[in-house]
């Protein structure tokens, strides 16, 4: 009685969907795609970290981007360890690049990448549905 | 090379998952157990890499971090998605008692 008195409607212990958010986490994802699948297809140099850094610069400022919504989103907790884990994926890529020097990474090495990351894009989406599912349907206009 | 369980290895993820959410664990082990799987089957693959030499050394351990944040991000949307279900009972459960509310207290409190 008194969660009701004290509401006064619906209980709201999860964060609200953010469609900014979903685009950002799929656009993220494409370029991610992307950069993998261009990887998977090129010769020594123009394959090394050196060569890009654009990408990283990139990708990094999309993270950030994410990261600062996530972070003014109430009831966040779960928002915030999912993006963790994205950002450590990201920085691992980068690590495994930057350590193969003046070499490519080959198809086997980004192909496990690529399945971490699918996992916690998947994660990601599964979730803004699951939080797009449970928000209160919109009020049709009425008319005057 | 060693066998790997993929089977033992799934069923240990699931029941971990399992014994945290406990009640709620039904209404997200199908999305959990697919993607275990999948995280299974992805380290299989960094053992078979490392044996053929595709994957070295230095590589296998960041791969299989890797593998351990999706399955940190697999956990973190399953709690969340239990919890989203949590609140859609409570307000299920509300809504259930509304008009009895209301006609007690003799105005919409609960709306």
């Amino acid at each position: 009685m008194l969660l009701v008195v004290s509401a006064g409607c619906a209980v709201k212990w999860t964060p609200y969907y953010d469609p900014t958010l979903d685009n950002k986490a799929t656009s993220f994802q494409q370029d991610l795609e992307a950069y993998l699948t261009k990887l998977e297809n090129l010769q020594a140099p123009v394959c090394t970290y050196q060569q890009n850094l654009d990408f990283y610069e990139k990708a990094g400022g999309e993270l950030a981007v994410m990261q600062t919504r996530v972070q003014a989103s109430p009831h966040n907790t779960q928002l915030l360890e999912i993006l963790a884990a994205l950002n450590k994926n990201f920085a691992e890529l980068k690590t495994l690049q930057q350590n193969a020097g003046s070499s490519c990474l080959n198809s086997t090495v980004i192909e496990v990448e690529r399945a971490g990351f699918q996992r916690i894009f998947e994660s990601l989406l599964a979730y803004e549905l699951a939080l797009k599912a449970n928000e209160a349907p919109a009020t049709a206009p009425t008319k005057h | 090379m060693a066998d790997f369980d993929v089977g033992a290895v799934l069923a240990s993820m699931s029941a971990a998952a399992a014994g945290v959410l406990q009640k709620k664990w039904p209404g997200v082990r199908s999305f959990a157990e697919t993607e275990f799987q999948k995280i299974a089957q992805t380290i299989v693959t960094i053992g078979q890499g490392v044996a053929a030499g595709t994957i070295t050394w230095d590589q296998a351990p960041i791969l299989l971090d890797s593998q351990k944040n999706a399955s940190l991000a697999v956990l973190a949307a399953v709690q969340g998605m239990s919890d989203v279900a949590a609140e859609q009972a409570v307000n299920a459960a509300i809504g259930a008692v509304k008009t009895a509310i209301n006609t007690f207290v003799g105005f919409p409190l609960v709306v």
